[in-house]
């Protein structure tokens, strides 16, 4: 087969087997890969009412058509399933180079069923499958359980492994391969260790086929060399990502003045120089990339004896300036901590962000404070092992704020605590956060840089566009900074590669919006309704305190006719229920 | 020859990815001759890769005189009419650098695509570079000198902020 390999690997852990199915290709054509077709096979196996920590919910690696080939930054991996933060349907992607190594194994994707009887760890070999006891990998780090791994199966294995944090369930623990590429969001992480899975190692010898390898190649090397041009439409281009990374957006974000900052008390931070994007630089030793990215946005990093492939802006802005934390060596040791728990630095940041604003204005007291570097070092592992104080903040911002009191500004949407944008200086943000299927999620439409980001009917039809995109995108799968890749592109590569003519870029337009409505139905189906789509009160109510945007927030109002606006332009009724109308036009082949 | 400078590798392999699917027609990395080496913890892969040696051990081993080396360009290639498939190259290479097609049941080599090495092609951060014989031991030797100068200036450095 072109670009698929026609196999899904299923391993029930209950009972300790596994075999290989067919892939099924209707759904392969209607949901292509990744993020779409990891959707549709949830569906067909778990109950979106079912408990996300329970054996019935099941844990879906899924490669993309793209993963394993030539193309620029087509190597990440989606790991779906229902997320423990959300509750929600949760597809969270990762880079490195388990992906393909998944596909040159033989398999389009993995599905993992039930619950080991104690903690354990697969070889995936080819054909060969091995269920493996890991109960002295339990309680280990991820990077010693790499090295352990390793030491006993070879250096060219790729791992998907679970720190403590995965272990203990906390939901928003990550799953990491290659030291240092999660799926980090939504608590993936939780859901493995749930299963008494440690790791998942794999090993491939095959390889990936397109139909006319020589026009293929032309497609991709063109790609390739405009994916790294200096030259050409600057909206399109991907220097900053070269040049460097994404800590290039600290300044940027800080000038516009929605740089979370104190608890997303202020858009702008005064000692923003501390992390910008220089301050990286000054501890950079190497650039790093995932499999077939020639971009390298990694920036590997040591200071102090600390080493780590970031940070990265996420780590720097809602782990840094939102917790007043200005030293750049500080954040890459929390950075490393929390890549070796196998903790997401977005929500660890905001937890403790707001933890530091409870104790500061007295409401009850976490014993830290903004800017307080040694005890915030501290704190991820209390977390990921449920010590102390860590035992409350390892529930995550909506069960912390529930318990004492602080509802109004904690910062989440939907459980999933918010990621490094303020949505007061820009409401399209605020739209992305309310309507992303896993809570709020700055990859699922980024209005960042639109130039009027206040202007509520742009901003809906920005969001909508970009989910889509962003859907299909998550499909084939191309990373999220491969900028210059349009609907068009990605059907032209598909064609190529299929050797057919399957797809029109308004086809796969179609695809994205058949996604988008199909986690949507799963996501109402397991009990969500249209009051969680919705924002923090401090977004409504309280004024930025600093920065261009002082005083500005997102009134209540705005924010409904967007959404109102939102659900109509997608064809919902009122309460953001898919219209059967719409279902029935995209084909989505779910009973409803 | 190829020229690898490990610095400037970041890892991705598109170096592997282009290699098997010139020589094999799939993206394949298991089957290309340039072969990158990782430690993703401490940030640092390694481009391994035939170094087209004057005295070939894997063509001193071979039984059936199916490794050929080039008088002029140096290019050591695999002869595969002549391969029996007994893998002995495989154990004499002391690099590692030799490759085996279970399928076709031959050894397999970097041949440097016959001049215009494809790596080279897609390796965007330059850590491979196809160079002359003659002129890349200049500029490896350049290359180190450079490099002992930086280190000795920071350790003095370092000695002087002590």
């Amino acid at each position: 087969m072109n670009l698929y390999m026609g196999k899904i690997l299923k391993i029930d852990l209950t009972d300790g087997k596994a075999w290989t199915e067919e892939l099924n290709l209707d759904w392969a054509k209607k949901y292509i890969g990744g993020k779409g077709l990891g959707f549709r096979y949830l569906f067909d196996l778990v109950d979106p009412k079912s408990d996300p920590l329970s054996p019935s919910n099941v844990l879906i690696f899924m490669t993309g058509p793209v993963s394993g080939t030539i193309l620029p930054n087509s190597s990440r991996l989606s790991v779906i399933t229902k997320s423990p933060a959300s509750r929600t349907i949760l597809d969270s992607n990762m880079g490195g180079s388990l992906g393909p190594e998944i596909k040159y194994a033989g398999y389009d994707g993995i599905v993992i069923l039930g619950k080991a009887d104690h903690p354990i760890y697969l070889i995936i070999s080819d054909d060969s499958v091995e269920i493996i006891d890991a109960r002295d990998l339990w309680g280990k780090g991820i990077f010693e359980t790499e090295i352990k791994i390793r030491k006993a199966l070879g250096e060219d294995c790729k791992i998907a492994a679970i720190g403590p944090a995965g272990e203990n369930l906390i939901p928003f623990a990550c799953i990491t391969s290659d030291s240092y590429r999660h799926a980090g969001r939504g608590g993936a992480g939780a859901v493995m260790g749930s299963k008494n899975l440690k790791a998942i190692v794999v090993k491939g010898s095959g390889g990936v086929r397109v139909s006319n390898m020589e026009s293929f190649l032309d497609l991709a090397t063109k790609m390739l060399s405009e994916a790294v041009s200096e030259a050409g439409d600057p909206s399109r281009s991907n220097l900053w990502v070269i040049k460097e990374g994404t800590p290039y957006l600290i300044d940027s974000v800080h000038e516009m003045g929605i740089l979370p900052t104190k608890n997303y008390q202020e858009g702008q931070f005064e000692l923003v120089q501390k992390i910008n994007s220089e301050a990286v630089k000054e501890k950079k030793k190497k650039d790093r990339a995932c499999f077939s990215c020639p971009l390298a946005c990694g920036k590997f990093t040591q200071a102090d004896g600390n080493m780590v492939e970031g940070p990265e802006y996420e780590t720097l802005s809602v782990a840094g300036s939102n917790c007043g934390i200005g030293d750049i060596n500080a954040i890459i040791k929390f950075n490393e901590s929390c890549d070796d728990l196998g903790l997401d630095t977005i929500s660890t940041g905001n937890i403790i962000a707001f933890a530091m604003e409870m104790t500061e204005k007295g409401i009850h007291d976490f014993g830290i404070t903004f800017g307080d570097h040694e005890d915030y070092l501290r704190i991820p592992g209390e977390i990921a092992h449920l010590e102390g104080r860590g035992k409350d903040l390892s529930r995550g911002v909506r069960a912390l704020a529930s318990k004492y009191n602080g509802k109004k500004f904690a910062m989440e949407v939907k459980g999933l605590e918010f990621p490094g944008y303020e949505p007061r200086g820009n409401y399209g943000m605020g739209l992305a956060y309310a309507t992303s299927e896993r809570g709020a999620c700055h990859l699922r439409a980024y209005t960042v840089y639109h130039p009027n980001p206040f202007d509520l009917d742009a901003m809906t039809k920005e969001v909508i566009s970009h989910q889509h995109r962003l859907a299909v995108k998550s499909s084939l799968i191309f990373c999220f900074f491969l900028h210059s890749v349009n609907v068009d592109e990605m059907a032209q590569i598909l064609n190529i590669g299929m050797g057919e003519e399957l797809y029109s870029g308004e086809d796969l337009w179609k695809v994205g919006e058949r996604i988008w409505n199909l986690g949507r139905l799963f996501n109402i189906k397991s009990g969500l309704e249209m009051k969680d789509d919705n924002l923090p009160d401090r977004v409504f109510e309280e004024g930025l305190l600093n920065g261009p945007h002082q005083g500005r927030t997102l009134s209540q109002e705005d924010f409904s006719m967007m959404l109102r606006n939102y659900y109509r332009d997608r064809g919902w009724d009122i309460y953001g229920h898919p219209k059967k109308e719409k279902l029935e036009e995209l084909e989505v082949d779910i009973p409803w | 020859m190829l020229v690898i400078d490990p610095y400037r590798c970041t890892g991705c392999r598109l170096c592997e990815l282009i290699c098997s699917a010139t020589k094999q027609g799939e993206f394949k990395p298991s089957a290309s001759r340039i072969r990158i080496v990782s430690n993703s913890r401490i940030g640092l892969s390694i481009p391994t890769v035939c170094l087209q040696c004057r005295k070939p051990w894997c063509q001193s081993v071979c039984a059936a005189e199916a490794i050929e080396r080039d008088p002029i360009s140096g290019i050591v290639t695999v002869n595969e009419e002549k391969c029996h498939g007994c893998r002995q190259c495989i154990s004499a290479c002391p690099y590692g650098n030799m490759g085996f097609d279970i399928d076709r049941g031959i050894a397999t080599k970097c041949d440097l695509c016959k001049g215009t090495p494809r790596c080279v092609e897609v390796c965007y951060p330059n850590a491979i570079e196809s160079k002359d014989l003659h002129k890349s031991l200049t500029m490896k030797s350049r290359i180190l000198f450079g490099k002992t100068v930086q280190q000795s200036f920071a350790s003095q450095k370092g000695t002087d902020e002590r």
